[in-house]
Order: C-alpha cells, then structure tokens, then sequence
C-alpha cells in the first residue's frame, strides 16, 4: 500500500481488493453489464479502466461473493499502450491487402495473448487445481497450440505443465513467437523498396481468436455458455489500421457469445471497418460519454458525493478519521468574509436586490463581489482551498482531484517532517489551506504552459508543422476566452461566473477542430444547450476549471455562459489580446445573463 | 500449351507472358504458379473428395458429384460469365484477378474432402499444403482463401452477406490493384449455376439404391436438361426435363441445421432451389460489373411420361409445358433498414434546429 492516501496506481496495477476498496460505482448504472458491444468515452482519468478493472472476475466474485461459475460473463482485461503494437512501418502497407491481413493477424495475437495474461491475473484463486488445469490445457492445446501450427508457427512445446499458470504462460509464449514473426517482416520491409511477401504464419479473427474466446466459456470451470467480455483499455492507442480492423470485429452481432467494452479518450481514429463500412450506435455498438454524466442533472450532488466517497474510502484505509470537508478546510478568514459579503445582500435584498430569492442571490455575488474587492494587485491572495472548491476545480474528473491531493499531502508531509525533531509517526488530519492553494495555482500553470507545450512540441516531431500550428492556436483560444471570463467577473453585470461558450453560428471545420483538439486533451468540454431563440439547441463549450487560479476566476458554480460568434473566434485563435479588448469595448460576443438556468455543476 | 486446359485458363497462360506488369510481383511465374495448384489438387484432393463428403459428413450420404469435374465446370460457367468482356476496356477482371478467380473456383469446395460442414473454411490449409509456392506469400494465401470461403456460409454473426462483410471492394497486393468482392461474386454465382444432370448418378437412381434423403438432390440434377447463361441476353437459361413418375411421392429431407427433417415433393423443392438462385443472381449482381450481370432467369419445363411398348419403355412427352421468365421487374421492394438511422433527421427536428 502506498504511503500516499491519494496515490493513483493504474487499475492493471492494482489486486481485486485494492480495487474494490477504492472502487466507488459510479453514480448511474450503465449498460455495461449487459451483452453487446459498448464503447466507453471520457477523459483520462474519469474512471474508465477502474470500471472495466472492476468488471474482471476477481473483482466481481469477491464483491459479490459468487464463484466463478457463477458469474454472468467471462471478462478478459486488456489495456493497449500506444507501445504496444506501435508498428509505424505499418503505415507502409497500409493501402494494401497484405497491410490488412497482417493487422489482423497482430490485432489477434496481440489479444489472444492478453486475454491469457487476464486468464492468469485476474481469475483469483478459481482455475488453480487440477480439474480447470487440464480443461485449460485441453482447450489452449486445441485453439492456440495446434492452431498456430497448422498456420505453420514454430515453437517448441513442453509436455510436462505442472499448473495452470505453466499451460497459460505455454500459450502466451507461442502466441509471442509467431508475434515476432511479424515483427521482424515489418521491421524488414522498412529497409527494402522492392515487394516482399509475407510467408509466416497468419490468424485472424474468425479462425482464431473467436472460437477460441468462444471455447473459453465451454469449459466447467468457467461460467458456462455465459457470454466473453474483452475488456479492451484506450482503444484510441491503435492505430488506423488497426481501429478499422477493431471496427470490423464490432460489426459482428457476437454479443451473446463475444462482446467488446471499449474505452477511448476520444480520440477514437475511425468508426469505418476495413470494408469502408461505418459502424453505428445503436445498430451495431452502445455508447456511453463518463464526462458528460455530471453535466446533466445529476451533476450538482452526484459528482461532489461521488468524489467524497472516493477520498473517504481512501481516508479511512489509512486510518485517517476526519471528514473530508475537515480534511480539506477552507481558508477561515476568507469564507468568513465571504459569508458576511453575503449575509449583507440578504439584508440589502428588499430594498436593491437582483436575483429571485436571497439566497439564490447572496450564493451568486458574494464569491464574485470578494474576488473582485480584492482589486487587481492583490488578487492572488484568493485562496482556493477547501474540498468543495477543490472538487469543482476537478472538473467532473476524479483523477484531477486525486493527483492534487496526492501532490498536497506529499508537501504538507515534507513540511511536518521537516519540524518532526522528536522522529514521531507524523499523522496528518487536514492540510493547510496555504499548501492546497498552493498545489492548484501550480497545476494551472502547468496545464496551461507545461502541458500545452509538451503537446506542441510531440506534434512537432510527429506530424509536421500543421498540428503543432493546432496547438498554438488552442492555447491563443483559451488565453483569450480565459482573458473575457476574467472580464466578466470584474464587471457589474449581473451574472459573473462564467466559464462557457455557447456558438451562436456554425464555425467553419478549421475553428471546430481547434475546439475539438480542446476537447480532446482535456481544456474544454462539450455540451448541449438550448438555443438563444429558444428553438432547438447549440453547441456549447465549457473551459475545465483546473485553469481558474490562471484567470483568477471563481470555480464554484456556473450559471451564464458567453454567446460567441465566429468571428470572436477565428479573432481569439489568432490574436487572444485583441480578441479580448475587442469584447472590452462591446464589439464582439454577447454574455447571455440567464437566470433561468440551473445552478448545475459543469464540468 | 495443354490442351487439357479451359478458356479462362489459356487466358491465364496469355497474360502471364504478355501482361506480366499487371501481376502483383511481375517477377513471379503466376501461370506456373496456378498449375502447379492444379496438379497437387487432383492428384492429392479430387479424386478423394466424393468419398470425404460421403464418410465425414455430419449427415453422411451419397452426395452429388463434387469431384474434379465439378471444379472444371465452374471455371467453365465463370469463363461463360465473362469470356466477352475481355475485349472491352474497363469492364474485365484484370490478369492478376483473372488468377486469383481461377485459384479460388480451384479450392472453393475442396474442404469437402474432410466432409460438408464449414468446408469453405479450410480452403486456407487446403492451400497451405498443396498450393506449393502460393505459401510464400501469406497475405495472397489468405486472399484467395476469403474469396474461396465467401463462395457459401454465414458471417461468425451468422449474416448471409459474407462477401459484403468479409472482403474489402478494392484494395492493392504488391503492384496490383484488386476487387476482391467481384472475384468472390464470380466465384459464388459460377459456383451456383453449374448444376446439372452430370452431377447426378444415373446409374443408382435407375437401380433405384439411393438413400432416401439424398433422393431430392440427386432428382433435381437429373431434371436439369440444360444450363447455360446467354451474354447477349444477360440471361441465365434453365431447362428441366422432369420424369412425371417422380411427382408422385415425397422425399425425406437431409437433416437440417436444426436436426429436423421433411418430407417434400420434388416440384415444391425445384420452386424452392430456383428461388435461391435468383436470390443468388441478385445478391452477386450488386458486386458484379455491368458487363458482368445476370438480369434474368428463364425457366423451360417438359414433362416426360415413360410407357411401354411392345415391351419396349420410351419416353413420350406430354402435352403440357411451362415457360417462366423470373427478373427485376416493376417498383423494387427493398428494405428500408436504413431509416432507423436518420430517424432523428425529421422536419419536427429541423424546423426547431439551430442552423
């Protein structure tokens, strides 16, 4: 166990009761657990892998204490490093047939070989007697072993396994040497221009890697003629190629017998199969988005109670017996004012107050009205502590939550061993608001500078000028919509706190694709809102609030949201400054002052 | 040059010399090539075919011949499909399709060696073992093997459109571009209409040793008088010449996927296999080029009646006849599955939509 409460390990990482100690269900329920293929959307770090860790059988036998036969479906984990099958020379051959028989033929392998490791990983104690051992042998010996060899895969074969693990790790084995046999051709052919055919062995789905998922659930010690789950972890990790292959494998119907539960962090390449064919939802696969689950109408008390749970399970693992408001404490001297900021509207409420009730409008101005008292020199006194801040600033994603508090508790820690003379245990029951606030203004800058630039650069290398000109571009669009929002929290507008923007036209594809590339790693989130009119709805997007210390803007809540026209757009990706002063002077974009919408928690 | 060869296949050896460029390796001896396939299969797996199919079959029987005539009368119906559209430009199979169709018909049924069901699938390893240099190049291997396998079967999500779903419209191996579905569509509906009375044993059906339930298909070969497509018409012709003694009783059905079997009369099974093949003509025209189609089936029926005179039987028709021209005609009836997904594309929706 790690020292750290708030450590993240990667859920492949993890035992089944490190997973199901950590593991909060997420607020909705969600048609995973049923037959059919589902691709999974969200953000890194919204909990994708822990749900579908959670779904293999180790975790699932002991939460609910069933065996392994008894379980509703076989799920096989595996997660895709962009390492993995990064095969670049693929591309070379990728127009060809040979470019899409070999990969299926690695695609195959590659999760023949995993749903093994899963086989061997994640099935508990269950297939460790001699019983399960010999069906396993039987089953491996017929669909992997044999099959390899009759497509004409050398290896060597050990007739003495004396357990399970050896018969698993045996197949494992094969399916690697025939792996490298591909690899090798494809390192190759980098180095020749004339054509050179592939002469090794070659699988695919339908002669292996499906009969043999489909045997897996035949066996007794299994959950029989129960449905196989392959539970496959950043599906956006393959490559095109790949991805329409992967697609081809989700336009069969196999539910009741294979089914895929995909994960991507949208960067998904293709829904088109290696035939050109699309696949669609929900014709063919189901489609559930984690990120936008608290945006909906839920998002005001399910995201905050979910990310409490979270942190009080991982609390009291290490002992730690407060709440997690008590853990988090605001800065006292700031909220106070905050509360007498606000107990003087309620009191001024009859005789000047705006808004509908005094609550609702004490709750809107006070935060605001307090950053703003604080005048520009000394605006950064604005502390950001305390749990319900940090939980906005989250922004609908539990990893951002955890890795900040992960980095507060490593500080708060340094500092307190730092004094500790006495070499006493050093128990920590709160962290100082100072460290807190600290730790986020930090991971603002990061993002916004750091980040961004690491971005810029990998595109760079990569792919030429083009994308790496992308990002620059995206980082213009969120320093100038940053700069306006800040704007308008300064300003005597009525409604202050505003963090999105909603598209009053249709920007032309190269000003989508800047906002989807936001979208896509995380500065900006999609939603849907009604239109101005009133007829029908518009696009709109949400900045993460992980970037408020940068703008020096109020997390908590949202209520309006910036109608923008693409001329401020196309204005605010070249020249962020102009865009700015031009809102400044009233000639660009429009703030839509809506006191009729809900006080939802955007994320 | 042999002169055991069919015209698709000197056509083959034509273009192996003149048009070596047009091949995927042009340094590859293609016609050496496919006839090397051709000796290893009928020295090794024809000959055995016919007793694979009767011993190794889920349903053991006395099937049609599927031996290595059946092979060459394939190539034959596939050359009478495009033997024309060679001489013009664009609407032919290019020389390296032209090999990998006449590979294909080669193997298509030869899994049956090791009996009926899922025979198509093992045109690969039939390839691998006996299609000497071919497994020097995996990816063709397989290549031809898909297209030799969407000759019949159903997809692992049991989808009859296994041409649509499992091969690529175009794609390129090594210098050459392909169209692996109108190989395949070549090669199924080739496959599909080279059925006649040749396939059928006169000899047991006379002696009247047949096994009950493979009586129907042995029948239905038997009536099949004459086969043949007609180019300049677009049309498939399809003569029966029916012993009216065989209408006179059922016949037992082989047993089904389902395990059951039915008794049924030889004219309900002959409605039943025609309609098949229009449904065949129609899902490979959809792959097939214009030169290529089939627009229509015409049907021709006789009916004989044996009777003896002086001692001696002969045949004597009856008076009655029936001709039946079966093809796309009127408004089509075709499936509107495709709705579902713009159901949200509707005037209620766009007229409240934000442009």
């Amino acid at each position: 166990m790690s020292n750290n409460p708030f450590a993240v390990s990667s859920p492949e990482m993890m035992d089944a009761a490190e997973i199901l100690r950590l593991f909060v269900p997420l607020a909705e329920s969600f048609e995973t657990g049923a037959p059919g293929h589902v691709f999974i959307h969200g953000h890194r770090g919204c909990g994708k892998s822990m749900m579908l860790r959670q779904m293999t059988p180790d975790c699932m036998m002991l939460s609910s204490g069933k065996s392994l036969v008894e379980l509703p479906y076989l799920g096989l984990y595996a997660t895709i490093k962009s390492t993995d099958l990064d095969l670049s020379d693929f591309e070379r051959i990728h127009n060809q047939y040979a470019g899409l028989v070999l990969a299926e033929h690695t695609l195959s392998l590659f999760v023949a070989s995993k749903a093994l490791q899963s086989l061997s990983e994640h099935m508990g104690e269950s297939l460790n007697n001699e019983a399960a051992k010999q069906a396993i042998e039987k089953t491996c010996s017929q669909f992997v072993i044999k099959k390899l060899k009759s497509v004409g895969g050398v290896f060597s074969v050990s007739a003495d396994l004396k357990s399970t693990q050896d018969v698993l790790r045996q197949s494992i084995k094969a399916i690697d040497e025939v792996y490298g046999v591909i690899s090798s051709y494809i390192r190759n052919i980098g180095l020749t221009e004339t054509y050179t055919p592939y002469t090794g062995p070659l699988v695919s789905y339908r002669d292996f890697l499906f009969p043999f998922l489909c045997e897996l659930t035949q066996m007794e010690c299994m959950p029989k003629r129960k449905p196989v789950y392959l539970l496959l972890d950043d599906a956006d990790n393959l490559s095109r190629i790949q991805t329409q292959v992967l697609n081809n494998w989700v336009s069969f119907r196999t539910g009741n017998k294979v089914s895929f539960k995909i994960t991507t962090q949208r960067g998904y390449k293709t829904w088109r199969t290696t035939t050109k064919q699309l696949i669609e939802t929900p014709h063919d696969f189901n489609e559930v988005d984690i990120s936008t689950i608290y945006t909906g109408k839920h998002s005001k008390t399910a995201y905050p109670k979910w990310v409490a749970d979270i942190v009080n399970r991982r609390l009291k693992e290490h002992g730690i017996q407060v709440s997690v408001q008590e853990f988090f404490p605001p800065d006292v001297e700031q909220e106070n004012e905050i509360k007498d900021m606000a107990n003087m509207r309620i009191k001024n409420w009859e005789k000047e107050g705006k808004g509908y009730r005094p609550g609702d409008d004490a709750y809107r101005y006070a935060r605001p009205d307090y950053i703003k008292g604080l005048g520009a020199k000394q605006m950064r006194t604005y502390s950001y502590a305390g749990f319900e801040q940090l939980v906005h600033i989250s922004s609908g994603i539990v990893r951002y939550f955890l890795d900040n508090a992960a980095a507060m508790y490593g500080e708060e820690m340094k500092l307190r061993l730092a004094d500790n003379s006495k070499n006493k245990v050093v128990e920590l029951d709160h962290l100082s608001p100072d460290i807190q606030d600290q730790v986020v203004r930090a991971n603002a800058d990061k993002l916004f500078f750091g980040a961004l630039d690491k971005l810029e650069r990998d595109a760079a290398e990569d792919q030429g000028g083009t994308s790496a000109q992308h990002f620059k571009q995206l980082r213009n669009l969120i320093q100038a919509l940053g700069g306006m929002f800040q704007l308008i929290l300064l300003s005597e507008r009525s409604e202050r706190r505003v963090f999105s923007i909603a598209l009053s036209d249709n920007p032309p594809e190269d000003v989508m694709n800047i906002l989807e590339l936001g979208v896509r790693h995380g500065y900006l989130y999609e939603a849907a809102i009604g239109t101005k009119d009133g007829r029908g709805r518009t696009r709109r997007f949400v900045m993460t609030r992980r970037l408020s210390p940068l703008f020096k803007l109020d997390p908590t809540g949202f209520s309006g949201y910036l109608f923008v026209t693409t001329q401020l757009l196309e204005t605010a990706i070249l020249n962020p400054t102009r865009a700015v002063n031009d809102f400044e002077n009233g000639r660009l974009g429009t703030v839509v002052e809506n006191a009729q919408l809900p006080l939802e928690f955007q994320s | 040059m042999s002169e055991n060869w069919l015209p698709l296949e000197i056509k083959l050896e034509e273009f192996a010399k003149t048009r070596k460029h047009e091949f995927a390796d042009q340094h590859v001896e293609y016609w050496v090539r496919y006839t090397a396939l051709v000796a290893n299969l009928r020295q090794h797996i024809y000959p055995y075919i016919n007793a694979g199919l009767a011993s190794f079959s889920k349903s053991p029987g006395f099937y049609t011949d599927h031996g290595g005539k059946h092979f060459d009368e394939v190539v034959r119906f596939a050359g009478f499909l495009i033997e024309t559209t060679f001489n013009q430009s664009n609407s032919s199979l290019t020389p390296y399709e032209l090999y990998l169709l006449l590979c294909a018909i080669r193997v298509h049924d030869a899994g049956n060696i090791d009996g009926r069901e899922d025979h198509n699938k093992r045109a690969v390893s039939i390839l691998m073992e006996y299609g000497g240099n071919i497994k020097f190049d995996t990816t063709e291997l397989d290549l031809i093997g898909t297209i030799a396998q969407a000759h019949g079967g159903l997809t692992i999500d049991e989808d009859k459109d296994i041409i649509g779903r499992t091969l690529p419209e175009v794609t390129t191996a090594g210098g050459a571009d392909v169209r692996p579905q109108l190989v395949a569509a070549l090669v199924r509906f080739a496959d599909e209409i080279c059925e006649h009375s040749s396939r059928a044993s006169i000899h047991h059906i006379n002696h009247n040793s047949l096994p009950e339930e493979n009586k129907l298909f042995h029948f239905y070969a038997k009536s099949i008088a004459g086969a043949k497509p007609d180019r300049n018409n677009k049309a498939f012709k399809l003569r029966f010449k029916f012993d009216t003694s065989l209408f006179n009783r059922t016949y037992l059905t082989p047993i089904d996927a389902n395990g059951k079997q039915i008794q049924k009369y030889l004219i309900d099974d002959v409605w039943h296999r025609i309609d098949k093949l229009n449904h065949e003509r129609v899902y490979c025209n959809r792959f097939l080029l214009p030169s290529m189609q089939t627009d229509r089936l015409e049907i021709g029926m006789e009916f004989i009646k044996t009777t003896t005179v002086n001692n001696v039987n002969i045949n004597v028709a009856c008076g009655e006849a029936l001709t039946l021209t079966i093809r796309d005609e009127g408004y089509p009836d075709v499936p509107d599955d495709w709705r579902k997904e713009v159901s949200s594309v509707n005037g209620e929706n766009f007229a409240g939509k934000a442009w």
